[in-house]
């Protein structure tokens, strides 16, 4: 059940990061940075950034959260189980950092 | 706190691996800038030359780290140097000429900060830890773009991001035809993971070799060459795709055999066995 539960969790992250680059950065963003003409279709570019941003990042984390726990876990009974609010910090400025820089790249 | 359980003995110091590493691809991506220059796609296989450099140095890299036990695994180094190179060397192709060193700067700021995080937050306390993450994320960025100048023709954004489509005659700018369109990144940001930590998952154990592990490195990434060059027919001129797959195919063949060279020197036993022969008709 613990590894349902951290599938669900992490594959939620990871959809959350690739929805949230494409709909509310790429899409808008990525005409200016390209200079496309108007009418120039540039979803397949932002579809394949945001994705490949979010397989970074979720990657980062899932390394992460690994070192964490050095490797494996039995499920929440583990004494490494109450290490979690570590990985939660780490988790939150690795995504902060890359967040950061994905969301960058459309700034100038 | 954990404990180093392998010594390196002999061999090259990994100091001079990673100074040679470092200028052989940063010297490897700029070649590719010939391009632009003389307004060709010939010179593309520089690239591939330099992330088969950075390649190298980073299946060392992953020996230094990984010879504390951090419980994980070898391939997680190679997912946390990818994860964190691609998005510093995706942002970097907006700086122009200036790619490889704004990709090299920014790749060892977001290795410093997660090699922090892994050390002092996550309380792994591994001395080599943050130096060895940072090479990785560095590692990661370089051997990346090197890939994608390979198989593009560039290493910026722009170049990486734009193609060409041809309709009843007419060529016009097309994005969806292009490197990152394609999504080929992807397909690159995995060759290039299993080539960054497959060397070390498989010559480690006690009878682990430098010099074997470092052909192999090589070995991997002329492979990975060699699909990256099919790759690249899509979006160079014939001729230039053309000699990056001989050049790969040439190297992969040498190196191949560098390293089955090494594998016999170090094996207790050498049995050429053949296929069993079943009599058939029964």
């Amino acid at each position: 059940m613990g590894g349902v539960i951290g599938g669900f969790l992490g594959g939620l992250g990871g959809t959350l990061i690739y929805y949230v680059l494409l709909k509310w950065v790429y899409v808008g963003k990525l005409v200016g940075v390209l200079q496309a003409t108007a009418g120039a279709d540039i979803t397949p570019v932002a579809i394949s950034l945001a994705g490949i941003f979010a397989i970074g990042t979720f990657l980062v984390n899932a390394t992460l959260a690994a070192y964490n726990i050095t490797g494996t876990i039995e499920g929440p009974h583990d004494p490494k189980f109450a290490r979690w609010p570590r990985a939660v910090v780490a988790s939150a400025v690795a995504s902060s950092v890359c967040g950061i820089v994905a969301i960058a790249i459309t700034a100038f | 706190m954990t404990v180093k359980i392998e010594v390196i003995a002999g061999g090259l110091p990994h100091d001079q691996i990673m100074i040679a590493g470092l200028v052989g691809s940063l010297v490897g991506i700029y070649l590719t800038y010939l391009n632009v220059l003389t307004n060709s796609y010939i010179f593309s296989f520089f690239g591939g030359l330099g992330a088969v450099c950075a390649l190298v140095w980073g299946s060392h890299a992953i020996k230094v780290l990984c010879s504390y036990g951090i419980g994980t695994g070898v391939p997680s180094a190679g997912y946390i140097s990818l994860g964190s190179g691609v998005l510093a060397m995706l942002f970097a192709g907006r700086f122009g000429v200036a790619a490889p060193i704004v990709g090299l700067i920014l790749a060892a700021i977001i290795g410093a900060i997660l090699g922090f995080l892994a050390n002092n937050v996550l309380m792994m306390k591994i001395p080599v830890m943050i130096q060895s993450i940072t090479e990785l994320a560095v590692i990661g960025a370089l051997a990346l773009m090197g890939l994608s100048a390979m198989a593009s023709g560039s290493f910026l954004f722009a170049g990486m991001s734009t193609g060409t489509s041809t309709f009843l005659g007419m060529v016009t700018t097309s994005y969806g035809n292009s490197f990152i369109g394609l999504s080929l990144i992807a397909v690159i940001f995995i060759l290039n993971m299993i080539a960054i930590q497959a060397p070390f998952n498989a010559t480690l154990g006690p009878s682990w070799q430098q010099d074997r592990m470092l052909w192999m490195a090589a070995e991997a990434g002329f492979l990975t060459m060699i699909v990256v060059a099919v790759m690249s027919f899509a979006f160079l001129s014939l001729s230039a795709a053309l000699v990056s797959l001989a050049v790969s195919i040439i190297l992969w063949a040498y190196t191949y055999s560098m390293y089955i060279t090494l594998s016999k020197r170090d094996a207790a036993f050498w049995l050429d066995s053949k296929p069993i022969k079943e009599p058939e008709g029964h």
